[in-house]
Parts: structure tokens; sequence; C-alpha cells
């Protein structure tokens, strides 16, 4: 059976014409001797074709400016495609940015009829669901009060309440939900989840990939206007991981370029210490001793340290601590312990720290380092938080800080006797 | 057109939500609140009866009545009908303006913002036409010519609207448009026999025919519609009021389709 098609999008392309581009009064257009050639402009969506099964949520992804919420819009209806055609069936409900569809100086409840009509529904209508909405926003002290009083994250709880609570055939959910808090957000999804048991299209813009990847079935991604890929959301969300992440690659590369010029120069910062070893350079590798930009989560690889000895060391301690951009002190490894070091020869070398299988998530981090004597009461070099290090995402993504280790059994019904 | 109509008519609610708004917003946070709609128009007339009676003695044709001489009524009289006209030419720009974020925003047939901002034109019209017929029965210059005001009202309605329209559309591209508005209705009505009486003009001057003129103008054919059915109480021609129902349908129909056609995209103009 083919399923039933909410929206389709054929070959659909919006210009927007751009500020120089138009006349604004009268003079201007007589005097502006100038051509107005139909490729000026700007183009948010080129060629975009794409078909929403009813009763499905659909994630549109992409970095700022690829055009995904002006595709949202096309949806809405509220811009026209320049060429090409969008058809959406059924009554359509949005949530395009903050506040969307508020008239402030009307107040909360006032608003609520006023979205209400928008949508068609009548008077009668709405009476019968405004009290379930107050309550869903949670908003019933300010309800009364003139919207343009309400806090930013009040315009999205009432937003947000009214969009889900006509009855909408079609949600349209541009990326407006982080404002909310934890609680609500999570109602939020609660009730994406309600709609769309009850046979709603729900199509939304995020930013985050695990929410798309765990809300939607299909998805889109979209570069500059023209889509990359369409599919099921896990393949659409890996193919525009990878293409992030080589992007990110490149772009440390060639920061990592500019450090290897360096790369024989201490370690700029201040360095503590005695002096007679110090840790002039850090390196990331992976398992084939290559040189990489960043760390990947869940892969193995080595931290090299590189030391320079003045003179012949016994048996000195190498430490290094990780620290979370933030300065949030995650983990620390020493050579106290696990590794007699033996006797240093004067002169250059390194020591690595093999890691199976990197736990921390993706985000920016610093390496601490620190040389001390065998017994830790001598410190001869001590960096505090000064080499950087990447992590980008391994395979999908999880939250927090480090990724535990382990795995949900199946589920087993408990039954009370 | 017949999709229009129906899309129209499906936002009712819409269309009613925007009235309610506009007649709210309009007199929030005075004292008087809604007498003020009651104020005005009398304050009017009071300035008119001491301007034009007093200080220029100026002389007003008999009202139907056979003995009233009351400039300021038939002052009035015009005015009720100039006001709605004026109302219909100038808002449709200030209501779609009004709706210029939720456009962007929401999805909304955006003429039921101008069918809306219409409604509440149309109640401010209703209390000054109200006022006036309240007075008109209190000095006894009564008669059924009074049955045609509604008619009048309606059409002067429909053909102010159809310009309306159209500037609305082009003030969202050029915002030029509201200026040069401005000063055409003026000129437009000072051409109108409002604040004198038609004869006062000479039928030929500069060997221009400005009598014939005079009465090519659309407005002056309502005003004077209007005048005939409240202040002079005589029966208006057929012709006069066929041809002001042909007027204002011509330029409603015509008016409406265009805003329809370009409003699509309006929301990024505004």
């Amino acid at each position: 059976m083919v399923a039933e098609i909410a929206i389709s999008v054929d070959s659909v392309s919006k210009r927007f014409k751009l500020a120089e581009d138009r006349a604004n009064s009268i003079k201007e257009l007589m005097v502006s001797r100038r051509r107005r050639n139909a490729e000026s402009g700007f183009w948010a969506v080129r060629d975009v074709s794409l078909e929403i099964p009813r009763g499905t949520t659909f994630g549109l992804v992409g970095h700022n400016g690829s055009g995904k919420s002006t595709l949202l819009r096309l949806m809405a209806g509220i811009h026209q495609p320049t060429s090409g055609r969008i058809e959406a069936r059924g009554r359509i409900s949005s949530l395009l940015e903050l506040g969307s569809g508020f008239h402030p100086d009307l107040t909360g409840r006032e608003n609520i009829y006023l979205n209400g009509a928008m949508l068609g529904l009548n008077k009668r209508h709405m009476r019968t669901i405004v009290d379930e909405i107050v309550d869903f926003s949670g908003l019933h002290e300010f309800i009364d009060q003139p919207v343009k009083v309400y806090s930013s994250g009040m315009y999205v709880r009432l937003g947000f309440a009214v969009a889900v609570h006509v009855e909408p055939e079609i949600l349209l959910v541009d990326e407006v939900m982080a404002v909310g808090d934890e609680e609500f957000q999570r109602r939020c999804f609660d009730h994406m989840y309600k709609l769309r048991r009850d046979g709603a299209t729900v199509v939304f813009v995020s930013h985050s990939l695990s929410m798309v990847e765990s809300m939607c079935e299909n998805a889109a991604w979209l570069d500059h206007g023209s889509l990359m890929e369409t599919g099921p959301a896990v393949e659409v969300c890996q193919s525009y991981l990878s293409r992030v992440n080589d992007a990110e690659a490149e772009r440390i590369s060639a920061e990592q370029a500019e450090m290897d010029a360096g790369r024989d120069v201490e370690l700029t910062g201040e360095h503590r210490g005695s002096g007679e070893i110090r840790i002039y350079h850090v390196d990331i590798l992976d398992p084939q001793w290559n040189r990489v930009p960043h760390a990947r989560t869940g892969e193995p690889l080595r931290i090299r340290l590189w030391y320079d000895a003045a003179v012949p060391i016994d048996n000195p301690r190498f430490a290094f601590d990780l620290f979370q951009e933030e300065g949030v002190h995650i983990a620390g490894a020493s050579t106290q312990g696990q590794l007699k070091t033996g006797e240093i020869q004067a002169g250059q070398g390194f020591i690595d720290f093999v890691v199976p299988n990197w736990p921390v998530n993706p985000g920016s981090y610093f390496i601490g380092v620190a040389v001390t004597d065998s017994d830790g009461l001598h410190t001869f070099d001590h960096v505090d938080r000064i080499v950087p290090v990447k992590v980008a995402a391994g395979g999908s993504s999880d939250r927090g800080l480090v990724r535990i280790e382990g795995s949900f059994e199946p589920p087993v019904a408990h039954e009370v006797s | 057109m017949r999709a229009q109509v129906q899309t129209i008519w499906d936002s009712r609610p819409l269309i009613g939500n925007f009235a309610q708004r506009d007649l709210k917003a309009r007199y929030r946070r005075s004292i008087l609140g809604w007498a003020w709609s009651m104020i005005n128009p009398l304050a009017t007339i009071a300035i008119y009866t001491l301007v034009f009676g007093v200080i220029f003695k100026a002389a007003p044709p008999v009202a139907g009545n056979g003995s009233t001489r009351s400039f300021a009524l038939y002052l009035f009289t015009g005015l009720v009908t100039w006001n709605l006209f004026f109302t219909m030419v100038m808002g449709p720009m200030d209501w779609l303006a009004g709706v210029a974020d939720l456009l962007k925003k929401v999805r909304f047939p955006p003429d039921a913002a101008i069918f809306g901002g219409t409604l509440s034109g149309v109640v401010q019209s209703l209390i000054e036409a109200a006022v006036l017929m309240v007075i008109m029965i209190g000095i006894g210059n009564v008669s059924w010519t009074y049955l045609l005001l509604p008619y009048v009202l309606a059409t002067t309605l429909l053909f102010g609207l159809g310009i309306g329209f159209v500037l609305a559309i082009a003030n969202a591209h050029f915002r030029d448009i509201k200026h040069l508005t401005g000063i055409a209705m003026n000129v437009w009505f000072f051409l109108t026999p409002i604040v004198y009486p038609p004869d006062l003009l000479p039928d030929e001057k500069w060997g221009l025919p400005l009598g014939r003129m005079v009465r090519l103008n659309p407005m002056f054919q309502y005003v004077e519609a209007t005048r005939d059915s409240v202040y002079a109480l005589n029966w208006s021609s057929g012709l006069r009021l066929l041809s002001l129902g042909v007027m204002a349908v011509i330029s409603f129909v015509i008016g409406w389709t265009f805003f329809v056609r370009h409003s699509v995209d309006i929301s990024e103009e505004l």
C-alpha cells in the first residue's frame, strides 16, 4: 500500500529579493536605470523535491542558512515558491519562531482566540479548548496580561500550547523548543508523540541530530538551499554528520598545520617546575600512529607526550589531565603505580598513553601535563590546560561528557502476584 | 472570484477577531472610552455651527422640513459619507501594514485583515449616522427618504474600499503612496461640494464647464444622495441611485480581485 502523502514538494525553488534590488519608492523606480535581471536576489531554496507521508514525523537538518526554515515556511504557505509546486493536505498549525502569530498588545487569552481564528476555528470551538491550552502552558496568572510583558520562555510555552491544541493535521515546528525549560520540553515531546499517534503529520527543524534520529521516521538534509539527501532519518543524519566531521577535520587540519610549524618550540603557556625535563609537545595519534586533528568518541587513540630532558633523570612520573572547555576536570592519568619509566637519558623522546576506546563525547577540551620525580614530591614541569583537543562524533552521539560503557538488556515483564 | 468569496467566508472568525481587536484598541486607556465615538461627531457639529453659522454666516439650502437652515447639519450630513469614504480609501494601507508581522509567521488570507478593519470602520460610521439621525429626528426633519441612507452608505463603502484595496498593495511596494494619497484626498475633499453648497460654484470658469465637471465626480453623487436622503428629504433620481450602485460594484470587484491576486507574497514586501 502506498502511504498517503501529506505534503508534497515538487522541484520547489524560492528566491528572495535583496534590499538593494528593489525599489522602495517611486523615485527610485524612476531614477534607477539598472536593469533588474531575474537571476538577482538570493536563492534560499533550490529545486527541492520531497514527499512526506501522512502520520509520520519528518526532520529537516542542515547548518545555519541552509534553507530549512524557508522550506518550512513554504510548507506553511507563508511564502509562495518562486517556481515549483508545494501542496499540503490538511489543516496546518505552525510554530515558526518565538511568539509567532502573537499580537503584543493583546492578552494571552485574546491571542489564543486570534490564533484559533487564523486556523479557521470559531469562537465556540475555541471556548471548549481554551482552558486546556492555558493548563498546558502553565500561565494561569499571566493569561490575562498583554503578551508583550511575557518572557521568551512564556511566549514559547503559550505558542506551543496553542499550536498543538488546535487539532492540527499537519504541525510545523521550527527550532523554538530549546527555549523552554527541561520539564516543558519533555511535555512538548510527549504531546508531539500523542499528535503523531492520532495521525498528525509533524515536520520539524532541529540542530539536534539525536532528537531527529529518535523522533523522526524520515528526514531531509539541506545545504545552501539544495537537497543533499532524503530518506530514513538515521541514514540522513549519519551522512550529515560525516559531512560535518569532514568539514571540521579540514578546518582542524589547517589549524594543526599551523601548530606543526611551531612543533619544536616549547609549549606556550606558563611552565612551572625546576625544568630538568619539560614536555614540549602533545600529539593525538590514531592506532596507525598518524597524527589526527581530533579524537573520535568510541575509537582507539594514543596521546603522545614529547619530552626534552636536559640531564638524565631516574624514573620520572608522567601525568596528564583532561579538562572540559569550561574548566571541568574530567579525567587524569599518571604513570604512578602503573609503569616504572626507568632512567631517562638526556635528550628528546616521547611517552604514549594508549586509549582502546575514547570515552569522551564531542566537544572542545584541554590537556594539561606534568612531570615529577619518582615520589611526586618535586615538580620538573607542569603546564596547566594548554593543549586544545577537539573531539568529534564517531557513530551516533551521546549525551553528557562521557560515554558509559554498557548496553541494555531486553525488557523483562515483572508480574506482581 | 468564487474562490476568493469562499476563502473570505471561511475566514469569518478571523475577520471578527481583527474587527474586535481594532475596536478594542481604539479607545483603550481612555477614561471616556466609547463615549468618544459620540463626542467626536458632536464636537464636529458644534465647531462647524460656530465657524460657518456664526462667523461666516454661510447660507445653506433649506432642509426638508421647510424651516431649518443649519449649515452645520448640512455639512455634517455630507461629512458622514465623506468620512466613511475616507476611512475605506486610507484604512486598508494601515490595516495591511498592521498585520505585517502576523503575515510573516502565519498563513491567513490578507484580505481578512482589510475586511476586519472595514467592519470596525462601519461601526464608527454607524455611530456618526445615528448621531445625525437623532438630531434630524429631534428637529423634526423626518421622511421615508431615510430608507435610502443604508443603500447610499453601503455603496459609498464599497466604492471607497475598492480604491483602498488597490492602494494597500501599491503602498506595500512604495511607501510614498500613503503620503500621496493623503494629499490627493485633501484635494478631492475640497473639489467635492461638502463644506460649500454645489450652487456656489460658477457653471463656467476659465472656459471650463465647472458645473458639469463637479457632477462627474463620483463623490459628489454619493454626498448629494446622502443629503437628499436625510437633509433635503428628496427622493434621489433613479439614475443617480443606479450609478451609485454600479460604481460601487465595479470599484469593489476590481479592487478586491486585484488585491487577492497581488497579495500572495505580500508579506515579503511589508
